[in-house]
Protein backbone atom coordinates (compact mmCIF):
# COMPACT_ATOMS: atom_id res chain seq x y z
CA UNK A 1 0.00 0.00 0.00
CA UNK A 2 1.35 3.35 -0.91
CA UNK A 3 -0.36 6.58 -0.53
CA UNK A 4 0.06 9.83 -2.54
CA UNK A 5 -1.19 13.12 -1.31
CA UNK A 6 -2.18 15.35 -4.14
CA UNK A 7 -1.89 18.65 -1.37
CA UNK A 8 -0.06 21.59 -3.18
CA UNK A 9 1.07 22.69 0.59
CA UNK A 10 2.58 19.53 1.01
CA UNK A 11 4.10 17.96 4.08
CA UNK A 12 2.73 20.65 5.83
CA UNK A 13 -0.53 19.86 5.34
CA UNK A 14 -0.26 16.10 5.21
CA UNK A 15 2.07 15.01 7.84
CA UNK A 16 -0.20 15.91 10.53
CA UNK A 17 -3.25 13.96 8.72
CA UNK A 18 -1.05 10.72 8.80
CA UNK A 19 0.80 11.16 12.25
CA UNK A 20 -3.37 11.64 13.42
CA UNK A 21 -4.55 8.59 11.64
CA UNK A 22 -1.40 6.42 12.65
CA UNK A 23 -0.38 5.74 8.87
CA UNK A 24 1.72 2.72 8.77
CA UNK A 25 2.55 3.14 5.04
CA UNK A 26 4.63 5.19 3.14
CA UNK A 27 3.18 8.70 2.30
CA UNK A 28 4.13 10.47 -0.71
CA UNK A 29 3.92 14.04 -2.00
CA UNK A 30 2.39 15.16 -5.44
CA UNK A 31 2.25 18.65 -5.21
CA UNK A 32 1.45 19.31 -9.30
CA UNK A 33 -0.67 16.27 -9.03
CA UNK A 34 2.02 14.18 -11.55
CA UNK A 35 0.12 10.78 -11.04
CA UNK A 36 -2.85 12.37 -11.95
CA UNK A 37 -1.67 13.54 -15.16
CA UNK A 38 0.49 10.47 -15.87
CA UNK A 39 -2.32 7.74 -14.40
CA UNK A 40 -5.31 10.43 -15.65
CA UNK A 41 -7.61 10.78 -12.36
CA UNK A 42 -9.10 14.56 -11.72
CA UNK A 43 -10.61 13.55 -8.36
CA UNK A 44 -9.90 12.25 -5.46
CA UNK A 45 -9.77 9.47 -3.97
CA UNK A 46 -8.43 7.23 -6.53
CA UNK A 47 -7.44 3.92 -6.23
CA UNK A 48 -4.76 1.74 -9.01
CA UNK A 49 -3.53 -1.81 -8.23
CA UNK A 50 -0.49 -2.81 -10.12
CA UNK A 51 0.94 -6.38 -10.09
CA UNK A 52 4.78 -7.53 -9.31
CA UNK A 53 5.97 -6.86 -12.35
CA UNK A 54 4.65 -3.38 -12.70
CA UNK A 55 1.25 -3.91 -14.71
CA UNK A 56 -1.32 -1.85 -13.52
CA UNK A 57 -4.74 -4.16 -12.86
CA UNK A 58 -7.12 -2.01 -11.62
CA UNK A 59 -7.79 1.87 -12.25
CA UNK A 60 -10.65 3.36 -10.24
CA UNK A 61 -10.23 7.45 -10.89
CA UNK A 62 -13.79 8.32 -9.60
CA UNK A 63 -15.26 7.90 -6.05
CA UNK A 64 -12.47 5.01 -5.28
CA UNK A 65 -13.39 3.77 -1.72
CA UNK A 66 -11.85 0.79 -0.07
CA UNK A 67 -14.69 0.47 1.71
CA UNK A 68 -17.06 -0.32 -1.33
CA UNK A 69 -17.65 -3.89 -1.32
CA UNK A 70 -17.18 -3.50 -5.19
CA UNK A 71 -13.54 -2.46 -4.65
CA UNK A 72 -12.89 -5.31 -1.95
CA UNK A 73 -14.06 -7.76 -4.36
CA UNK A 74 -11.27 -6.51 -7.03
CA UNK A 75 -8.73 -6.04 -4.19
CA UNK A 76 -9.11 -9.59 -3.24
CA UNK A 77 -9.32 -10.67 -7.40
CA UNK A 78 -6.35 -8.65 -7.76
CA UNK A 79 -4.37 -10.19 -4.63
CA UNK A 80 -5.44 -13.86 -5.85
CA UNK A 81 -4.18 -12.82 -9.32
CA UNK A 82 -7.30 -13.20 -11.14
CA UNK A 83 -8.81 -10.59 -13.40
CA UNK A 84 -10.48 -7.31 -11.73
CA UNK A 85 -13.56 -5.22 -13.34
CA UNK A 86 -12.33 -1.70 -13.54
CA UNK A 87 -15.33 0.63 -13.62
CA UNK A 88 -15.70 2.11 -16.91
CA UNK A 89 -14.18 5.45 -16.69
CA UNK A 90 -13.53 8.06 -19.26
CA UNK A 91 -11.39 10.93 -18.63
CA UNK A 92 -10.14 13.74 -20.97
CA UNK A 93 -7.46 14.91 -19.50
CA UNK A 94 -6.45 18.42 -19.75
CA UNK A 95 -2.38 18.38 -20.36
CA UNK A 96 -2.42 22.58 -21.02
CA UNK A 97 -4.15 22.78 -17.49
CA UNK A 98 -1.99 20.59 -15.59
CA UNK A 99 0.97 22.72 -16.77
CA UNK A 100 -0.71 25.70 -15.63
CA UNK A 101 -1.52 24.14 -12.33
CA UNK A 102 2.41 23.23 -12.33
CA UNK A 103 3.39 26.52 -12.80
CA UNK A 104 0.88 27.61 -10.06
CA UNK A 105 2.43 25.62 -8.09
CA UNK A 106 5.73 27.93 -8.63
CA UNK A 107 4.64 30.63 -7.73
CA UNK A 108 2.80 29.14 -4.35
CA UNK A 109 6.45 27.87 -3.02
CA UNK A 110 7.65 30.97 -3.88
CA UNK A 111 5.34 32.87 -1.63
CA UNK A 112 3.38 34.32 -4.70
CA UNK A 113 0.06 32.97 -3.33
CA UNK A 114 -1.91 35.45 -5.42
CA UNK A 115 -0.47 34.68 -8.38
CA UNK A 116 -0.53 31.15 -8.14
CA UNK A 117 -4.42 31.12 -7.69
CA UNK A 118 -5.00 33.56 -10.76
CA UNK A 119 -2.80 30.92 -12.72
CA UNK A 120 -4.82 28.18 -11.14
CA UNK A 121 -8.03 29.81 -12.02
CA UNK A 122 -6.79 29.70 -15.79
CA UNK A 123 -6.40 25.83 -15.26
CA UNK A 124 -9.44 25.79 -14.34
CA UNK A 125 -11.14 27.24 -17.08
CA UNK A 126 -8.96 24.93 -19.53
CA UNK A 127 -10.47 22.20 -17.68
CA UNK A 128 -13.62 22.67 -14.69
CA UNK A 129 -14.08 18.95 -14.11
CA UNK A 130 -10.43 18.48 -12.63
CA UNK A 131 -10.98 18.59 -8.64
CA UNK A 132 -7.59 18.31 -7.96
CA UNK A 133 -7.45 21.85 -9.46
CA UNK A 134 -10.42 23.61 -8.15
CA UNK A 135 -10.28 21.65 -4.55
CA UNK A 136 -6.99 22.68 -4.39
CA UNK A 137 -7.99 26.31 -4.89
CA UNK A 138 -10.20 26.62 -2.66
CA UNK A 139 -8.45 25.05 0.43
CA UNK A 140 -5.65 27.85 -0.28
CA UNK A 141 -8.39 30.69 -0.83
CA UNK A 142 -10.68 29.59 2.34
CA UNK A 143 -8.95 27.31 4.83
CA UNK A 144 -11.20 27.23 7.63
CA UNK A 145 -13.36 25.27 5.19
CA UNK A 146 -11.29 22.19 4.96
CA UNK A 147 -9.19 22.47 8.28
CA UNK A 148 -9.70 20.86 10.68
CA UNK A 149 -12.63 19.49 9.07
CA UNK A 150 -14.23 19.63 5.86
CA UNK A 151 -17.38 21.50 4.46
CA UNK A 152 -19.09 20.15 1.73
CA UNK A 153 -22.18 22.05 2.48
CA UNK A 154 -20.03 25.12 1.46
CA UNK A 155 -18.32 23.80 -1.29
CA UNK A 156 -22.01 22.78 -2.53
CA UNK A 157 -22.77 26.35 -2.57
CA UNK A 158 -19.19 27.82 -3.96
CA UNK A 159 -19.84 25.30 -7.08
CA UNK A 160 -22.69 26.72 -8.02
CA UNK A 161 -21.45 30.39 -7.67
CA UNK A 162 -18.59 29.10 -9.47
CA UNK A 163 -21.11 28.51 -12.26
CA UNK A 164 -20.44 24.91 -12.33
CA UNK A 165 -23.66 22.70 -13.31
CA UNK A 166 -23.07 19.37 -11.77
CA UNK A 167 -23.12 17.57 -8.62
CA UNK A 168 -20.11 18.04 -6.04
CA UNK A 169 -17.90 14.85 -6.75
CA UNK B 1 -2.71 8.22 -23.26
CA UNK B 2 -4.86 7.63 -19.89
CA UNK B 3 -3.63 4.01 -19.25
CA UNK B 4 -5.59 1.22 -18.92
CA UNK B 5 -5.61 -2.21 -16.84
CA UNK B 6 -3.12 -4.00 -18.66
CA UNK B 7 -0.56 -0.87 -19.16
CA UNK B 8 3.01 -0.67 -18.15
CA UNK B 9 2.46 1.56 -14.56
CA UNK B 10 3.80 4.75 -15.53
CA UNK B 11 7.04 5.92 -14.31
CA UNK B 12 6.78 8.68 -11.52
CA UNK B 13 9.52 10.42 -8.93
CA UNK B 14 8.01 11.58 -5.97
CA UNK B 15 9.41 12.25 -2.26
CA UNK B 16 8.10 10.58 0.93
CA UNK B 17 7.45 12.86 4.11
CA UNK B 18 11.15 11.74 5.23
CA UNK B 19 12.31 12.73 1.61
CA UNK B 20 13.43 9.63 0.31
CA UNK B 21 12.63 9.28 -3.70
CA UNK B 22 10.24 6.90 -4.70
CA UNK B 23 9.93 5.57 -8.39
CA UNK B 24 8.24 3.13 -10.28
CA UNK B 25 10.88 0.61 -9.91
CA UNK B 26 9.82 0.96 -6.44
CA UNK B 27 7.16 -0.83 -6.40
CA UNK B 28 8.45 -4.23 -8.46
CA UNK B 29 8.30 -7.35 -6.80
CA UNK B 30 5.36 -7.04 -5.39
CA UNK B 31 1.62 -6.04 -5.67
CA UNK B 32 0.81 -2.81 -4.68
CA UNK B 33 -2.08 -0.57 -4.23
CA UNK B 34 -1.42 2.81 -4.95
CA UNK B 35 -4.05 5.20 -2.88
CA UNK B 36 -3.85 8.81 -4.03
CA UNK B 37 -5.75 11.40 -1.91
CA UNK B 38 -5.77 14.78 -0.49
CA UNK B 39 -6.24 16.81 3.41
CA UNK B 40 -8.70 18.88 1.06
Amino acid sequence: MLAVAQDVQGEARVRPVVEERGTTFPVLLDRVSELGRRLGFRIVPAGFFADAEGVLRYRHANDFDIGDPRVGWNLERFLAGEETEPPDEDEHMSPEALDLFAQGVGLYSAGRVSDAVVVWREALMLDPDNFVIRSQIWAVEHPERFYPAVDRSWQELQLAKEGYDKPLP
Amino acid sequence: MTPIAGDPLPDFALPDLEGRMWTRDDLLGRPSVIFCFATW
